[in-house]
């Protein structure tokens, strides 16, 4: 399993690791660049000075070396050696450090200083500069300290000036030693501390995977805190709020509706169950209507069993659909007269205004469904006397069928549970005629048909459902069809 | 009985009729209240979901007025917080959809006996005794066999001795509202039983539908 902490941990150590190591480096090496520049300069003023002490006299050089320098600077501790090249590469002087062994010859002719490193005839480690120069005409011609045979009169010596640098290579080892042990030793110490640190950063993490494990289908109702979390996690602590506010929401729902459902089986079931029971208990008192209220109950039930399995065959997707070309003012028509009989028992008015002639491609089965829920749910609650209107209109690529009634009971808070399974307004729910599933069974088959059906209570108290759609697929009948 | 479903109230009414009860059948809450208010009933066997006014409500409305009637809640609502609140709202009992006939009548036998102070399905005045449940009479040990008007009659004189109890308690308890004011319907009843209690010989009525007293 990834453990952020670990990861975390690793990563961080190798990248202090490489931080530490960079820094080391940057560190070991401009001292060290500044020590051997240091150094250098002195090197190139005592061989600058060396050159201000040699003079050409007699067609001889002469060198005169002071004490000081031709012992090397002993208070500094850096022994100083010379050497002296003519131009035709004999050896015009050398310290007398130097015995009979020889620096470096001249390389090339240049007469810029050239530092570098060499291996002193000691065997030590040296730094020398080298470097061509003219060395002055002494008139007085007296003899010099270290007087050679002259090449040629007035020719250029090459003077090579080096010094043991054991001192500064010890300085720099030491450094790099310490350096080195510095950085493991922080090293070491960050591979402790970090995963200290991260498991007490991280502990708010941790205390939320503690209570998201800690939820369950009975307690979804639980949120995680958001004020008291670090600002990175803020931002998941809300998501998992969010979700966990979905999720409950959908166990209610589901939960609510296995209520509902059992709810709305348990009266059948008991007054099945007590026609049966009386019926053996006390023979004699069942009556002819016993088995029509028996057949009742069976057709009820059938009826809520037959809607559940469309909701549930639509919501999963496995409701067939056959589109066809559907004239809406004939199918409108025909619907109305399956209810003018009851509507007449109730004085109803019905009003329908069809504008724009066009036919639609739908399932005519699915939809011939949805009007009818819609027409007889209003028959069945508008007011005796009322007006109940169906108005249907298409134009472009939409069309819509609205169904509008007045109603006595419901209020602007009902009109959100109205397609919710099994909600009807009467709590008490003793009208067997209505499940309350026929609303949400027009609404899956909307979806399936790709149509929206809302609803909408105006201010008088009207009901006003609409079924649009914008599908495309309107258009203008032929000729004479 | 408070109850919406027509087919309940149809055939529970006819079961607790037919075992001996004298029944008020109401699908209304509104007028179920009413009712409650203005009878003495033993035992209120009452649905929660109700037009006009809920059971609960109802139930919360007799408790404030100091009625104590065993309510026996008869509902779909099958949760323990439903039993629980009912019962906290002062139901005596709680029934679920479905049920038993038997366990209904039963329970609501047992409220009955409740309402008369005794937990016991047998009733004893001096050498008389009755099975509630059985609905057998025994006087000395011997059978009495009573018409279920009554054996009715008899239970209900039985539950309340010591009292005096009025021709229009034993017409509301007894008759379910059937008795003519006018006329001597109790008073021949009790008679009648007075008779068939009291004799010390056993006969056979020869009359259908009349059953021997043996004393």
């Amino acid at each position: 399993m990834i453990s952020i902490r670990q990861q975390l941990t690793r990563k961080l150590t190798v990248g202090f690791a490489l931080l530490l190591g960079l820094g080391g480096a940057v560190i070991y090496f401009s001292t060290r660049t500044a020590l051997l520049d240091e150094f250098d300069a002195a090197l190139g003023a005592q061989a600058t000075t060396i050159t201000t002490l040699t003079k050409w006299a007699q067609n001889k050089l002469e060198v005169e070396v002071p004490d000081r320098l031709a012992t090397g600077f002993k208070d500094r501790s850096v022994p100083v050696i010379f050497e002296m090249w003519g131009t035709n590469g004999i050896a015009l002087a050398r310290s007398e450090s130097l015995g009979g062994l020889n620096l470096l010859r001249p390389d090339g002719p240049s007469k810029e200083p050239i530092y570098g490193n060499i291996t002193l005839p000691s065997g030590a480690a040296g730094r020398a500069v080298g470097f061509w120069f003219q060395p002055e005409q002494d008139e007085d011609e007296g003899e010099g300290e270290h007087a050679d045979r002259r090449p040629a009169a007035g020719d250029a010596v090459f003077l090579i000036v080096a010094a043991d640098r054991s001192a500064l290579d010890e300085t720099l080892a030491t450094l790099g030693l310490v350096l080195g042990a510095t950085g493991l030793l922080l090293l070491l110490g960050t591979g402790l501390v970090v995963p200290r640190v991260l498991r007490r950063e991280l502990a708010p993490l941790d205390q939320l995977a503690e209570q998201a494990a800690g939820i369950t289908a009975e307690s979804l109702g639980t949120r995680f805190p958001t004020e008291t979390l670090p600002g990175e996690l803020t931002p998941i602590s809300c998501r998992l709020n969010d979700l966990l506010g979905r999720l409950e929401q959908a166990f209610e729902r589901e939960r609510r509706f296995s209520a509902d459902l059992a709810h709305e089986l348990r009266t059948p079931i008991a007054e099945l169950r007590s026609f049966a029971e009386l019926a053996l208990k006390w023979p004699e008192a069942r009556e002819a209507q016993t088995d029509r209220e028996v057949l009742g109950i069976a057709l009820q039930m059938e009826g809520m069993v037959t809607r559940l399995l469309a909701l549930l065959r639509s919501e999963h997707g496995r409701l067939p659909v056959t589109r066809e070309p559907v004239v809406p003012e004939p199918l409108v028509t025909g619907l109305w007269k399956g209810f003018a009989e009851r509507a007449a028992t109730k004085q109803l008015r019905f009003a329908c205004q069809m504008t724009g002639p066009a036919e639609l491609e739908t399932d005519p089965v699915l939809l011939r469904s949805i009007l009818t829920n819609l027409l007889d749910n209003a028959v069945e609650y508008t007011p005796c006397g009322d007006l109940v209107e169906l108005n249907y209109r298409g134009e472009n690529d939409r069309f819509t069928f609205q169904v509008a009634n007045t109603t006595e009971h419901l209020i602007p808070a009902d009109v959100n549970k109205l397609f919710d399974r099994f909600w009807r307004k009467d709590a008490a729910r003793s009208n067997n005629e209505h499940s309350g599933l026929g609303l949400s069974l027009s609404k899956a088959f909307a979806q399936v048909l790709g149509l929206e059906l809302t609803a909408a209570l105006d201010g008088e108290s009207r009901l006003i459902i609409t079924l649009s759609g914008n599908t495309g697929t309107l258009h203008q009948p032929e000729e004479g069809k | 009985m408070v109850e919406d479903s027509r087919r309940l109230q149809t055939t529970l009414g006819a079961a607790l009729r037919r075992t001996g009860y004298a029944v008020d059948v109401t699908g209304d809450g509104q007028e179920g209240l009413w009712l409650a208010e203005n009878n003495h009933h033993d035992v209120i066997v009452l649905d929660i979901m109700l037009p006009g006014m809920d059971g609960l409500s109802l139930l919360q409305r007799l408790r404030q007025q100091g009625r104590r009637t065993h309510v026996l809640l008869l509902t779909a609502k099958d949760t323990i917080s439903d039993r629980v609140h009912g019962l906290q709202l002062g139901a005596d009992d709680y029934l679920v959809k479905p049920f038993a006939l038997e366990e209904l009548l039963a329970r609501v036998q047992a409220l009955c006996r409740r309402t008369y102070g005794t937990k016991q399905p047998r009733l004893t005045v001096a050498d008389l005794e009755i099975d509630t449940v059985t609905k057998e009479v025994t006087r000395a040990g011997q059978p009495v066999r009573l018409k279920p008007r009554e054996y009715l009659l008899l239970e209900y004189l039985m539950a309340r001795r010591g009292e005096v109890v009025s021709r229009s308690d034993i017409e509301a308890h007894i008759y379910d509202g059937e008795a003519d004011p006018m006329s001597n319907m109790v008073e021949s009843a009790v008679s009648s039983l007075r008779k068939k209690s009291m004799r010390r010989t056993a006969n056979r009525s020869s009359t259908p539908g009349m059953v021997s007293v043996i004393c």
